[in-house]
């Protein structure tokens, strides 16, 4: 097999408050082929977006990468200068984020924050860099692209704002997209048209896509693989379709059963017990040891004194859990 | 753009003339009597009354008010007992003259404020932050007549670098650019003290509305297409920033004003400020009234000017949303 596009070892990113230090992320391991959809699931705060912005290295203060490694076709990112990272940033390695909105310049016009994103080519005079700007709004699926090149944030709607940032993405044809909940922010409508957007570019452009969301329909729809995270780790490792038929961690059965189900209308949803641990204080042996079911329906000592390695169940699923250990 | 200019200026109207009115209610509240700081005390008091008569002081004051009024709406604003000629001539003289220490301070201390601002936002907490901030606060805690006679003593009497008062070297009589020159090295105490005064709020704004922009998520967009920090601190988090920092330098300019009376005051800069003190210590009415009526005109064109900045700076404002 060919060396992955991204191969992210041991990447461990703490954040240094006054309190004490956040283990955001702590020994995430995963790699994405080239032109492959990897759906990275999880709850709010496990660590999610910490992973994504790690690997594009825009980690700021307090924060700081303390251990591990991001290797990006042949390229070690940790630690890498800022200008190996802006150059890699844009044209490589793309990023679309959960507010459209809130992510564009309020006080400059699309066709110029379009147009910053292809700078790196300088065969390209400002001229060609608008008509290359109408060209990605209209591959997106904006209308009348030559008076929205001119437009300002404000004047677009959140998923209009989104297909802006996809635009923006898009235009240094990179080989890998980090999006970041790249629908929550929007309406369901909209979601589904990002969503169709976003899996037609891929597979026309063939570039990689991280997938981050905490909803497994989005992952269904468009992931080829799933990686879930629990507090600053993955879990579980997996194709889409082993996701929901036969998932390993406990973790992961609970985030599948918690799905409400078309069939069922009146019945209640599952919910996991408990809640996600404070990140300052993560208990010592596996972070989900005290919501598992598992665990104490099992009566298993080792969960709550020595957290799990990964362990490799069958070709292409990995979890991380001692009931498989 | 063009009404609401228009819009505007009207809504000023009934503004200044309530100031204008206040104002010379206030000045003619006050003690003191301009016929004897003019003809001086225990003088003839038949001379007085002629003085009185002539200047039209001997009528009732609300008479004299409206007498006032009347001529303002003519644009008359009144006459000058102590120079015996109308009170826009003396100012208009005198105006260049403060312009030359104002519009040279005003722009080195928008130029520095900004840049030191936005450095010291991007590097939070270093030492270099950390001196600008206690910098900017002695500068905003010293007065500043205080500090213009300490550069005085230290820079013009001590070290004999620069000339001690006025605008330019009498015994010399320079010419050409010699004189451009003389003018320039008396200018720079002034500037300095000045630039001391105008600097500090315009660089905490800056500093203050930078960082917030730096905490949005459009910052962390832009990186994440390969701008640098540079790059996103000059393109991005500066403009973003700019409508605070335009409004507190808007809002300065009326203050700017005050400050310039007591730095023209030490170093003898023959000004709007010295002019302004003359005129109150010889009961100088309409070069009073005058000049506190210019001072609210300034301030509301101010503002006027700061919000048509605002739709330019920012097209939300632009487009009314």
């Amino acid at each position: 097999m060919t060396e992955p596009l991204l191969s992210v070892e041991g990447l461990r990113t703490h954040f240094f408050v006054d309190d004490g230090v956040v283990k955001a992320v702590d020994g995430v391991s995963f790699a994405v082929r080239r032109g492959e959809v990897l759906g990275l699931v999880g709850e709010s705060g496990c660590g999610k977006t910490v992973t994504s912005l790690s690997v594009a290295g825009l980690i700021e203060a307090p924060g700081r990468i303390v251990g591990g490694s991001v290797r990006f076709d042949g390229t070690e990112l940790v630690g890498a200068s800022e200008r190996v990272l802006n150059s890699l940033r844009g044209p490589r390695i793309a990023m679309i984020f959960q507010q459209p909105r809130a992510c564009l310049d309020p006080v400059m016009s699309v066709g110029r924050q379009i147009g910053q994103a292809l700078k790196s080519d300088t065969s390209m005079d400002r001229a060609a860099r608008r008509r290359r700007a109408v060209e990605l709004l209209d591959r997106v699926g904006i209308s009348d692209p030559d008076r929205r090149v001119r437009e300002y944030p404000h004047q677009l709607s959140g998923g209009m704002a989104q297909r802006v940032m996809i635009a923006i993405a898009l235009a240094g044809e990179p080989d890998l997209l980090i999006a970041d909940e790249p629908t929550t922010a929007l309406d369901v409508t909209v979601q589904a048209q990002i969503l169709e957007l976003l899996r037609e570019l891929q597979s026309a452009n063939g570039m990689a896509v991280i997938l981050i969301t905490h909803d497994l329909a989005v992952v269904a729809e468009v992931a080829d693989r799933a990686a879930v995270m629990y507090a600053g780790r993955i879990v579980e490792e997996c194709a889409v379709a082993e996701l929901y038929q036969a998932p390993l961690h406990p973790y992961t059965k609970g985030l599948v059963e918690s799905r409400p189900v078309g069939d069922q209308p009146k019945s209640w949803l599952r919910a996991i017990p408990g809640s996600v641990p404070v990140p300052l204080d993560l208990p010592a042996g596996c972070s989900f040891a005290p919501r598992c079911e598992a665990r104490t329906a099992r009566g298993l000592t080792e969960c709550t004194e020595q957290p799990p390695e990964p362990v490799s169940v069958r070709d292409g699923h990995s979890v991380r859990c001692w009931l498989h250990g | 753009m063009v009404r609401y200019t228009v819009r505007r200026l009207l809504q000023a109207v009934p503004l200044v003339l309530g100031a204008s009115v206040v104002t010379w209610i206030l000045i003619h509240a006050a003690p003191g009597d301009p016929i004897v700081a003019l003809a001086g005390e225990d003088g003839d008091a038949g001379y007085y009354a002629m003085m009185r008569e002539r200047f039209g002081l001997d009528r009732p004051l609300h008479e004299q008010l409206f007498v006032y009024l009347g001529r303002l709406a003519q644009g008359d604003l009144g006459f000058s007992y102590r120079q015996n000629r109308s009170a826009a001539g003396v100012i208009l003289d005198q105006l260049p003259a403060t312009l030359l220490l104002m519009v040279p301070a005003l722009a080195i201390a928008t130029a520095v404020g900004i840049s030191v601002g936005t450095v010291a936002a991007a590097r939070r907490n270093s030492a270099l932050d950390n001196t600008a901030r206690t910098a900017t606060l002695l500068g905003h805690a010293v007065p500043v007549f205080w500090l213009s006679q300490v550069l005085l003593l230290v820079f013009a009497l001590r070290f004999d670098w620069f000339p001690v008062q006025g605008r330019n070297d009498a015994r010399a009589g320079y010419e050409g650019l010699r004189a451009v020159l003389d003018t320039a090295h008396h200018m720079v105490l002034p500037i300095a003290a000045l630039v001391t005064v105008y600097v500090p709020p315009i660089m905490r704004v800056t500093r203050a509305a930078v960082i917030e922009n730096l905490d949005e998520l459009y910052i962390r967009a832009a990186r994440a297409r390969g701008q640098s920090r540079r790059r996103v601190l000059v393109r991005h988090a500066l403009p973003n920033a700019m409508l605070p920092i335009v409004t507190v330098i808007g809002s300065q300019i009326g203050y700017m004003f005050a400050g310039s009376v007591l730095v023209e005051t030490v170093f003898a800069w023959p000004g709007l400020g010295r002019l302004l003190l003359s005129a109150i210590l010889a009961r100088d009415f309409a070069i009073i009234t005058a000049m506190l009526l210019m001072l609210s005109v300034t301030i509301i064109l101010m503002n006027l000017v700061t919000d048509l900045l605002y739709s330019l700076l920012d097209p939300r404002v632009r487009h009314g949303t």
